[in-house]
């Protein structure tokens, strides 16, 4: 991954990893990454309404902002995404790794994790490509109703 | 003329994919830069691996990464 910033000038690109993450719903960019490489004014940003909450049940102060994200393959590459992510105040309470949760990622692309295809159980492909076969919101059900008794 | 140093797309893609490959633990809880199939600078401080980045002059940006140091969930 490449991020820059702002989004769309191709300012400060700073080459890094990013993990995907289906289990949060928003992407989680580092604070050492926005503030150090990026240059993003953290402290002026506007802090968002609800803090952030991981697994651990700790509620985190977070800002947000739009950056920019290149995901370089060759001639597959994707190109200068205009990318929201959020990132947490605390600094003792960075994600390892920034996280690439599901909005607005999973809405637009199709991600996929193909193993089990060599002897090698080690061995996988991951494949990446844009969501372009979706189904009207009509077809969509939910998996089941909820009935709460008063 | 802008003399500052790019980003390679290929070179980011084999510095990866090359970093996919090898043993990192020593470097656990660092940030590293990758540049040309080697690890070229290390600090628990990004900022601190981005200064000596900049004291060796590379010709195109390395790859940053971060080793996690435990269980990546928070």
């Amino acid at each position: 991954m490449i991020f820059s910033y702002p989004p769309g000038s191709g300012d400060n690109p700073f080459p890094s990893e990013i993990l995907i993450d289906s289990g949060a719903d928003y992407s989680i960019l580092r604070y050492d990454i926005a503030k150090d490489a990026l240059g993003i004014p953290v402290e002026t940003l506007p802090k968002t309404s609800s803090p952030a909450t991981g697994i651990s049940g700790k509620r985190l102060q977070t800002v947000e902002t739009n950056i920019g994200l290149t995901i370089p393959y060759g001639a597959r590459s994707i190109e200068n995404l205009h990318f929201p992510v959020k990132i947490i105040l605390d600094k003792n309470s960075q994600p390892q790794i920034s996280l690439l949760g599901r909005v607005p990622f999973f809405h637009d692309f199709r991600i996929d994790f193909r193993m089990g295809y060599t002897d090698d159980k080690s061995l996988g492909k991951f494949v990446l490509y844009h969501e372009d076969k979706k189904r009207k919101a009509v077809n969509y059900k939910k998996p089941f109703d909820v009935h709460i008794k008063k | 003329m802008d003399t500052k140093p790019k980003v390679d797309e290929n070179k980011v893609v084999n510095d990866s994919q090359w970093l996919a490959g090898q043993s990192l633990i020593e470097y656990k809880g660092q940030w590293i830069a990758v540049f040309n199939k080697s690890i070229v600078a290390k600090d628990v401080s990004l900022k601190s691996v981005m200064d000596a980045v900049r004291e060796l002059a590379l010709s195109y940006i390395p790859l940053y990464i971060r080793v996690p140091e435990g269980a990546i969930i928070q």
